[in-house]
This record gives structure tokens, sequence and C-alpha cells, in this order.
């Protein structure tokens, strides 16, 4: 009898277990986007890159309501839900630039922005159309060669240079972390 | 003799406990992502199908097995779930040849997008509702991120323990009995939301598909080839994501060298008649039930002149289980059309 009720503590001990640690897991039905919003206390204080347009600077990860009123009205926008997710990913589009936000919580925050055209240029100077050469030049020889594209990281995201024939073909600041 | 019952009795009861907790805390899909319930829902099919149908939402939400039924007498399941990937998708046609011998499967060909594991709740959508199988086995090996345990897959219990503080009336009811909410794998939505405006795609660094994608896409034609089943790739009608010339090339290419139909629904808006100011609930990243009405009139049409299937409606046993999955699909479109017209949205799909 004494077997019997040890084997039902050692079965209770470890149902509770499972139960007790409830900060671990996450419940797949509200991991939006599947994104972890749990490791920003590792993350260290570095600055974003920045993009200035019209006095304005945006960077990854701003809320979206503190950019978008400086920027004026977009000349389009697009909604895209993903496949199953709550919450949808925006895309303001400017003519030479685009701003794509995603929601965490009740908050939109920036998630990249795409320059279009040369009528745009990084805070450091570069558009596209410029040399790999300038690039180089310019931000260095720390950068990650992802099939051909440049990429350089910085705080929550990276700076990437796309090039056709070693001229630059797109500009893209993507968040690599999220709120 | 006794102590060999008492042993057997603790494990019984200890696995049992395990087994009914895994259950219960497990998430259900119920309301909102509902999609990831749809992996589950084959396994409750009485009858087999013709055509099987795998994919991301691509095909879950833009083709309707009830149309083919209804208009071809075509049998079909969609085995599709949400950013099902190209070896998930493998793995789960090599497990549904265990259970049954299709004439055709369907590809959705955005999958070639993904060479490597992207993202683990999507994982869980496709892999947590697969019965245990090698196969199963295998797909998690495949998906698993870095941070991702094996464990955790074969005992669920692992990775949703911490949900038992959020446990609601729905966990329990539908801890063994799951509520039925798509048509053979279709996911219904009769809202309309038109296309307004659609971006260009992002330039690119690389345009080729990856090596893993393509490996898993010649596996795919193998097992195909290896059961005589006709293989049809498909890029569904969504204007978004974007669909780059590139990838069409590549596609075209690779079913011209392997002697494989694929067609590009992106390519024949016009023919299929989807209209999409009224045929999207997203503005064009999937259709409504209008335009995958219209979507699977065309490729019913396509699938009876090129494979010369079986139509069934005058068997008496299969028309009588289609019958009920017509009703159980006019019963929940008409119920949709009901709600928009009342309260100008779905209150059913959010959970209200």
């Amino acid at each position: 009898m004494k077997k019997i009720l040890l084997c039902f503590m050692l079965i209770g001990i470890m149902v509770f277990s499972f139960a007790a640690c409830s900060d671990e897991a996450v419940d797949g039905n509200q991991n939006e986007n599947g994104q972890n919003g749990g490791q920003q206390d590792e993350v260290e204080e570095e600055t974003n890159y920045e993009f200035e347009h019209n006095g304005a600077l945006i960077a990854v990860n701003m809320e979206a309501s503190e950019v978008l009123p400086k920027l004026g009205e977009e000349r389009s926008y697009f909604e895209a839900p993903s496949c199953a997710f709550d919450g949808i990913d925006k895309i303001y589009s400017y003519g030479s630039f685009e701003v794509h936000t995603y929601p965490s919580g009740d908050t939109d925050y920036v998630s990249a922005i795409i320059l279009k055209d040369d009528s745009v240029v990084t805070s450091e100077g570069v558009y596209i159309g410029d040399t790999k050469d300038k690039v180089l030049g310019t931000y260095g020889e720390d950068y990650q060669n992802m099939d051909g594209a440049f990429v350089y990281e910085q705080g929550e995201g990276k700076l990437q240079f796309i090039f056709v024939d070693d001229i630059v073909a797109a500009i893209e600041y993507i968040a690599t972390e999220s709120k | 003799m006794k102590k060999f019952f008492s042993i057997t009795l603790t494990f019984v009861i200890a696995f049992g406990g395990l087994g009914l907790g895994q259950r219960i805390l497990m998430p259900k899909y119920t309301t909102g992502i509902v999609e990831g319930a749809l992996i589950e829902e084959y396994y409750h099919e009485k009858a087999p199908h013709d055509v099987i149908i795998i994919g991301d939402c691509e095909v879950y939400e833009n083709i309707s097995p009830i149309t083919l039924w209804e208009e071809y007498g075509i049998t079909s399941f969609i085995r599709g779930s949400a950013q099902q990937l190209i070896w998930q998708s493998y793995y789960l046609l090599e497990e549904t040849l265990k259970y049954e011998k299709p004439e055709v499967v369907i590809f959705s060909v955005l999958a070639m997008k993904y060479d490597q594991p992207q993202n683990e709740a999507y994982n869980r959508m496709t892999l947590d509702g697969m019965r245990p199988s090698v196969q199963k086995f295998k797909s998690i090996r495949a998906s698993m991120l870095p941070e991702e345990d094996m464990i955790s897959y074969v005992f669920p219990i692992l990775r949703y323990h911490s949900r038992w503080s959020e446990l609601n009336s729905e966990d329990f009811a539908e801890a063994f009995k799951r509520q039925r909410r798509f048509h053979n794998g279709y996911y219904m939505r009769a809202d309309i939301k038109p296309v307004e405006t659609i971006p260009e795609g992002r330039v690119l660094a690389n345009y080729d598909f990856g090596e893993n994608a393509y490996k898993y896409l010649d596996m795919m034609v193998e097992l195909c080839k290896e059961n005589d089943i006709e293989l049809l790739l498909i890029k569904a009608p969504s204007l978004y994501p974007f669909w780059y010339d590139q990838w069409e090339d590549q596609m075209v290419e690779y079913a011209k060298k392997h002697d494989i139909e694929y067609i590009n629904f992106l390519e024949l808006i016009e023919e299929t008649g989807i209209d999409f100011s009224v045929d999207t609930y997203d503005a064009g990243l999937h259709l409504n039930v209008t335009g995958a009405e219209k979507l699977s009139m065309y490729l019913g049409s396509f699938i009876k002149d090129n494979y010369r299937l079986k139509d069934w409606r005058s068997d008496g046993d299969l028309a009588e289980i289609w019958q009920e999955k017509c009703e159980f699909y006019h019963g929940m479109k008409a119920l949709q059309y009901e709600e928009l017209e009342k309260y100008g949205y779905l209150k059913s799909i959010k959970g209200e």
C-alpha cells in the first residue's frame, strides 16, 4: 500500500512540475508571427542604422505611429496578413522608398525600410546606382556576404546592399529582432 | 503478483494521466488561427480520394474540393497547412500514401521559395496535427530550427505545459473529439476585400530556388513515379507574395525536364474568371469562396480532360458521404453570408 502511495506521490510531483513552470513555453495560438519577444534583455544597446527623409529619422523597430506622421501621406498602402497568424504586416509606399511594419501587441513597429530608386540616399551617402567600392569605402569590410549581397548588422537590424553587376540595385534596412 | 499489478497500475495511471494532460494542453485552434487544425482533419476521412492536394495557404484557401465533387465527381482532399514547407509537403504525401493511393497529386510551388526551416509556430501547425509515424519523425527532423528539440514534438506536453493557466472549456471539450471546421482541407471565407494595390517584388540577391527545395521536389517526383501517380504543379492565382519571373522560368523548365504538367494560374486570371474586386477576402493574397469555386471549376475541367478520372457521383456509397460534406459546406457558406449581412464581418471566424 505504501508503495502505491509513493508511486502516486511521484506521479503527482511529475505532473505538478510540468504545470508549474509557466514561463518557458509559449502557446502556439499566441505566438504572433512566431517571433520571440522574450530575448530583449539580451539585446545590447547599439544604435540601429537610420534612414533620413525630409528631416525625419527612421530606424527599424521604431513605433510606426512615431514615424509615419513625419513622412506625410503615403502614395499607396498595402496590408499583408500572414498565412495564419493574427495581425497584419503593412507596407507604406512613398514612391522612392517603402516602410514596412509588423504588429506586436497593439503597436505596429517598423520592420523594414526599402529604398526603391536613386532619389533617396542612406544617411552615410550611398544610393542605388553606386558602385560596390563605394559601399565598401563607406561601410567597411565588416559585412556578411549573403548570396552576393553585403549585409551590415548593427543594433536590432541590418543594412543590406544587393548588387547587379557590382552596382547597387537595392538597399534595405531590415529588423533582425522584434519587439 | 500483487506487486506486478501495482506497478502496472501505476504505469497505466501515470501515462494515462500524462496523455490526458497532453490532449488537454495542446492548442485546439478553435477560433482565430483555425489553420492549426487543418492537418488533423484528414484522419477522419471515410473514403479514399482520387486527388490529393498538398501545399500552403495557396491551396487550402484557393481550391474547393466540394466544387470539384459537385461539378465533376472528383474526390479530393487538401493536405494543406500554413506556410507548409516543401519537405513537410513531401512527408505528408508519403504519409498519405500509407492510407490511400490517389491518381493525381497537386503541389503548390510557392513553397519552393523556402530552402531552410523558418518558424517554430508554423512548424507546429503542420507537425503537431500529424499522427505518430516515421514520416512525422522525418518531417520534424527536417523542419526543426536549431533552438528546437525533437522531444517536444514527440511529447508536445513538454512544449505546451504552460498553457494550464489559459485553458478554456474548448480545450476540454475538444481534447478527444475535434469539431469539423474545414471542407476536405478547404478553409472557407465568404467575405470580400478587393485588391487595390499590390507591392512590387523586392530585388533579391539570388533568384535561384535552393538545393534543399529542389531535393524534395525531386523526391516528390520520384515518389509519384514509383506509385504511378500523376503530379501536377501549380502556382495559385494569389497576387502576393510576389511571384518572380525568374521563379516562373525555373518551374517551367523543371516541369519540362521532368515531363510534368505545370499551371501558373496567375497567367489564367481571365480564363478562370477570377475577379479580384469580389473574389478575394484579403486584397489578393487568398481567394474567398466565390474565387475558390471559380478556380476549382477550371482546375476540375483540366483534371478531367488530362487525367480521365472517374466521375464518382453515381456511386451510392460515395455519393452519400459527399452529400453530407456538401450540406456542411453549403450550410457554412449560408451562415457566413448571413453573418456578413447582419454584422458586416464573419463573427464565427473571430470566435465571437
